[in-house]
């Protein structure tokens, strides 16, 4: 093997040549470098400062306090209550895990559920974890005097709905107020601009849904400084949540809590009556009130029957208490406590719905005030082909169910006595005198009155109601084919629907706000529960709900009186005569009351086996000359509307007679808004590391 | 002519003979001294959140450095042709420090590099190093009649003697290092240019080999591939080389921040968060971008460049193999780690962690790098003189 290097002094390799090389290849590298350096700090530095702030800044979000919601009075319907809150700092409790069966003491839980609290994904990981929401206050005294045994355990105060009306049961006013609860993923993914984060609550029914954007205020935001290990150092910047717009109503709480009371005295006294006929008990599964101010379309009161505790949602329901409100019952078939019925009840009208098809006799001139008919007992259809309507149900022979035989009665007797012989004639006249009168003008009154249409109330889930006519029939039969074989319209169909019988149902509010309508010489309000809105920090007005028609019905002068004679008769001598004179306790001739009872078959009954009780309304306005009020109450499956509803009627307006409903008033500065401070302890995991 | 245009520049003051090199002592000193502000800058955060006290890295890192100012005054002071005297015991005393690690290796980072010794943690790798330097320059230096390839392969098996011992730890970063100063050497010495050529083509099939068989044997950890791998897809998405990609994400938005003149002594976020992973060794240069700017970086670069300029120029001044050799180690072990640090932190070089010469944080590395400078201040310091 020869030299691979020679010997130094043989050949001289220049050495200073190849050091320079090397030299010159490292001032390459070098210089890579620097061109590097550059290409990130000159060129790319906005982007890494971007990222670099993204990194380390967490933007938390620091939920607002719902706006309050005010009866007409000022009273607190759904205000908000500062609760102290024993948080826990995620970060501590990893370091030191001996601190959770500490706290777990401290709280009354088990270890297991602190650790599930910390394991939460509804919580922001900046933030430490709720471990007892309204801890007594001896409770955060032994925690401030034995700090420094609770390493990341702290104290911070947060609000949640509190409902100071009916000794804080949370009960007066539930469906109309609704309730508040976490966001759901669906609604979450609906409004993706509004801002709402995973831990959000919002307004899950009644007011609070509808007024969801107002009430909810406008979250704050902590941007908290965070370190690569998600400790929380410090914070950048708070911006201090800001509260929800006040929420005025219409309502007047002490009317509510009273309406409330009626309405279930008299569904318990239902259901302790016997039906004489039938022997049965009645079932009186649910009811439903509204009292409304017939000039504007405010809603006074509206109760609900069976209704729930608003408290079971404060802090999140439990799943019992969630199962025991929803098992055993159907919305199909009724008795739901979560359900509002006033509004999203479909009840079959039975005699109330006589407004319509009077309005539609006298408006159209198919009779006068004073046409008589002889009321017989029994209503033979003229002419009828027993074979050919007898298989359709309707028949050829109508009974009178209240009024029997009553003799020769014009409108005015019979919309008091609810004699059914004249409508059924009504009925019978239109049905025979199509070409001058059209197919339907009953149900095109019926609509002007709003009863197969939604109301438009400011409340969500409103249902629908419907007027039977042929039309209806085939989209029932499309919709259930079973349940609804027959798409013919005879002439006992337009008999049956004529006095508020057939496939036609309605809601209460549809039916108090259609008398409203006839109360008031026939301007159709749109029902309406919010009054205003009131910037909380300032008691500035930042919207004002005006009175908002949406319809008319014309009434000629001569037949409104007549009707109206007939409506004041209901309760003078008609049908409830006696349940008004025997109980009420102020004289008619102060405070003179009109209505029209109703005992409707229900849409259930006439279809299946026909042994339910009927449903019971009944509906009254006042004071005449000089409408304010109109009261509406029904009571499912109950009885007669004279005995089984009216009573709850005659009660409430005993109340408005006492008490009358003033003016709403807009809330005053003596009322300062509820404001959450700013949590007073820095973040928990801020204590054991270096601030930024 | 020609002499004089490839001879490195040198500054008037230095010219006489035997002259201390100021320079190379100024820079070194003001590096050094550069690199115990950014270790505290870097590590108070981590040592905080670690519970320690923040100047634990700070108090540490000023007694390595004087530690290492007084071992580079030492071997200056001394004449280093005696080194060559005991040039391969010192070579082996590294390697059996090398071999200690596994017998009573202590285990840092899924790593065994150190070998505790009391309250003292010794990095066998970084000596090694040092180690190799001397031993090479001394086989050179002996082969008066110039070197034939039995000589190469000597010199070569002394090379993977140490290499695959650092492999095994497992450090791929020293072990390249090493590579890099064989190379230098090799070249410095006189090696022509092809066998230098066919040398990087054999080790380039060995690199390969490496790749492909070292994780079945043993030898290198496949963590390691992951992160050569990463170096070249730093937006890749496989789970397995995540965690380099975003150390070096992370270490180049630090940079990257910086902008122009930094943020400022002590308030990068990066840097004051924790962000980048080993920040007061491997990753310091990412403390330094975000801190100091371009202007900052570029200037610890400079001062880098300088020493190694100093440490070059001492190779071409050298009038002995001996010390030539040992100048041209020295260059290659600061010069190339530099590099390999400070562009592994500007993601331009695979993620092996090395040591920035002087700056980062470590005794053993902060020592190794002051007994070269100390060495080539005596070479310096003594050329043209007869033995002693």
């Amino acid at each position: 093997m020869g030299a691979l290097v020679a010997a130094p002094q043989e050949v001289p390799y220049r050495p200073n040549l190849r050091i320079a090389v090397i030299g010159l290849i490292f001032l390459a590298l070098f210089a890579t470098m620097v061109l590097r350096l550059w290409s990130l700090q000159v060129l790319g530095q906005k982007n890494a400062t971007a990222a670099v702030h993204q990194n380390v800044v967490r933007v938390v979000a620091v939920p607002a306090p719902r706006g309050e919601i005010l009866d007409r009075n000022d009273r607190i319907l759904a205000g908000n209550r500062v609760q102290q809150q024993i948080v826990l700092s995620r970060y501590e409790a990893t370091v030191d895990p001996g601190i959770i069966p500490k706290v777990a003491a401290l709280v009354g839980e088990t270890p297991a559920q602190i650790d599930q609290a910390l394991s939460d994904s509804q919580y922001s990981v900046y933030q430490p974890v709720p471990i007892l929401t309204g801890a007594p206050m001896a409770t955060i005294q032994y925690l401030e005097e034995h700090k420094s045994e609770f390493p990341g355990v702290s104290v911070q105060q947060t609000t949640e709905r509190d409902y100071p009306l009916g000794n804080g049961c949370g009960c007066v006013a539930a469906h109309v107020l609704g309730y508040v609860g976490p966001i759901t993923a669906k609604e979450l993914r609906d409004n993706p601009k509004a801002g709402y984060q995973p831990s959000s609550q919002v307004g899950q029914s009644g007011l609070e849904e509808a007024y969801e954007p107002y009430l909810r205020g406008v979250e704050g935001k902590d941007e908290l400084l965070v370190n690569a290990q998600n400790q929380v150092v410090g914070t950048l910047r708070r911006t201090p949540p800001k509260q929800g717009d006040t929420l005025v109503t219409n309502i007047d709480a002490n009317l509510q809590e009273a309406v409330e009371g009626y309405l279930r005295q008299v569904i318990m006294a239902d259901r302790s009556t016997r039906d004489p006929t039938t022997g049965v008990y009645p079932a009186a599964l649910d009811g439903a009130a509204v009292v409304e101010d017939v000039n504007t379309g405010a809603i006074l009161a509206m109760a609900s029957y069976p209704s729930y505790s608003l408290n079971d949602w404060v802090g999140g329901i439990s799943t019992a208490a969630y199962d025991a409100l929803t098992q055993g019952c159907q919305s199909s078939l009724g008795g739901c406590p979560l359900d509002n019925y006033a509004i999203d009840g479909l009840y079959t009208p039975g005699s109330t719905f006589k407004l319509a098809t009077a309005t539609a006799a006298l408006a159209d001139g198919l009779v006068s005030p004073s046409t008589t008919v002889d009321d017989t007992g029994l209503f033979k259809v003229p002419g009828c082909n027993t074979s050919l309507a007898g298989g359709a149900g309707a028949g050829c022979q109508f009974h009178d169910a209240e009024a029997s035989g009553a003799g020769y009665v014009n409108v005015t007797k019979a919309l008091a006595i609810s004699d059914d012989y004249y409508f059924y004639d009504m009925g019978y006249l239109f049905y025979v005198d199509q070409k001058q009168y059209g197919p339907t003008p009953i149900q095109n009154v019926a609509d002007e009155y709003g009863l197969d249409q939604v109301t438009g109330i400011d409340l969500p889930g409103e249902a629908q109601g419907r007027v039977d006519s042929q039309a209806e029939r085939e989209l029932l039969h499309k919709e259930a084919p079973a349940a609804f074989p027959n798409t013919s319209w005879y002439v006992g169909d337009n008999l049956e629907m004529a006095f508020g019988q057939g496939a036609t149902v309605v809601t209460p509010i549809e039916l108090a706000n259609a008398y409203a309508t006839f109360a008031n010489g026939g301007t159709r309000y749109q029902p309406q529960i919010a009054a205003a809105l009131v910037d909380p920090s300032t008691d500035k007005v930042v919207k004002r709900f005006t009175p908002r028609v949406v319809g008319h019905v014309s009434i000629p002068p001569a037949a409104y009186s007549a009707m109206l004679q007939g409506f004041e008769g209901a309760v003078e001598y008609g049908t409830a005569a006696s349940t008004f004179q025997a109980f009420a306790g102020f004289s008619l001739s102060q405070f003179q009351i009109a209505g029209k009872t109703g005992t409707a078959d229900t849409a259930i009954s006439s279809i299946t086996s026909g042994t339910d009780e009927p449903n019971a309304w009944f509906v009254g306005f006042g004071p005449e000359p000089n409408p304010q009020y109109v009261v509406a109450v029904v009571v499912s499956q109950a009885g007669y509307g004279a005995q089984a509803a009216a009573p709850a009627v005659m009660n409430i307006f005993n109340y408005l007679v006492t008490n009358p409903i003033g003016p709403v008033q807009l809330p005053s500065p003596k009322n300062p808004p509820t404001t959450t401070p700013a949590p007073s302890n820095p973040p928990a995991g801020a204590s054991s590391a270096p601030k930024g | 002519m020609v002499r004089a245009a490839i001879s490195l520049a040198e500054p008037r003051t230095a010219r006489k003979a035997g002259d201390l090199d100021v320079t190379l002592l100024a820079a070194t000193l003001v590096t050094a001294a550069v690199g115990v502000v950014m270790v505290y800058t870097g590590s108070r955060g981590t040592a905080a959140a670690a519970g320690l006290s923040p100047h634990y890295f700070l108090e540490r890192q000023a007694l390595f450095v004087l530690l290492g100012i007084g071992a580079m005054a030492a071997l200056a002071v001394v004449d280093y042709r005696r080194l060559e005297l005991f040039g391969m015991v010192i070579y082996g005393c590294t390697i059996a420090g090398l071999l200690g690690v596994f017998v009573i290796g202590h285990h840092a980072q899924g790593a065994g590099r150190w070998i505790s010794l009391g309250p003292i943690e010794i990095q066998p790798s970084e000596f090694a190093i040092v180690g190799l330097i001397i031993g090479l320059a001394t086989f050179v230096a002996r082969r008066t009649d110039g070197l034939t390839w039995a000589d190469l392969f000597r010199m070569l098996a002394m090379a993977a003697v140490p290499m695959l011992l650092v492999m095994a730890q497992p450090d791929l970063g020293t072990a390249v290092i090493m590579a890099v100063v064989l190379v230098i050497m090799l070249a410095v010495a006189g090696l022509p240019l092809r066998t230098l050529c066919l040398l990087a083509v054999v080790a380039g099939l060995l690199l390969l080999a490496a790749v492909e068989v070292g994780p079945k044997i043993g030898l290198l950890h496949g963590y390691q591939f992951s992160r050569l791998g990463s170096f070249l897809e730093q937006d890749s998405k496989k789970p397995s080389i995540q965690q380099s990609i975003w150390n070096v994400k992370q270490s180049k938005l630090a940079i990257g921040a910086g902008g122009l003149h930094g943020q400022g002594l002590g308030n990068g976020s990066q840097t004051n968060n924790g962000y980048v992973p080993e920040q007061q060794t491997d990753f310091i240069f990412s403390a330094v971008g975000e801190q100091l700017g371009i202007i900052g970086s570029t200037l610890l670069l400079g001062l880098l460049a300088v020493i190694s300029w100093r440490l070059l120029r001492a190779a071409q001044l050298a009038r002995d193999t001996f010390g030539r050799l040992l100048c041209g180690g020295a260059f290659a072990f600061i010069a190339f780690s530099t590099f390999q640090n400070a562009g592994m932190a500007m993601g331009i070089m695979p993620v092996a962690g090395v040591p920035l010469p002087f700056v980062s944080y470590g005794g053993s590395a902060v020592l190794c790098f002051f007994m070269v400078v100390g060495i080539t201040l005596s070479v310096r310091r003594l050329r043209g003189r007869p033995a002693a």
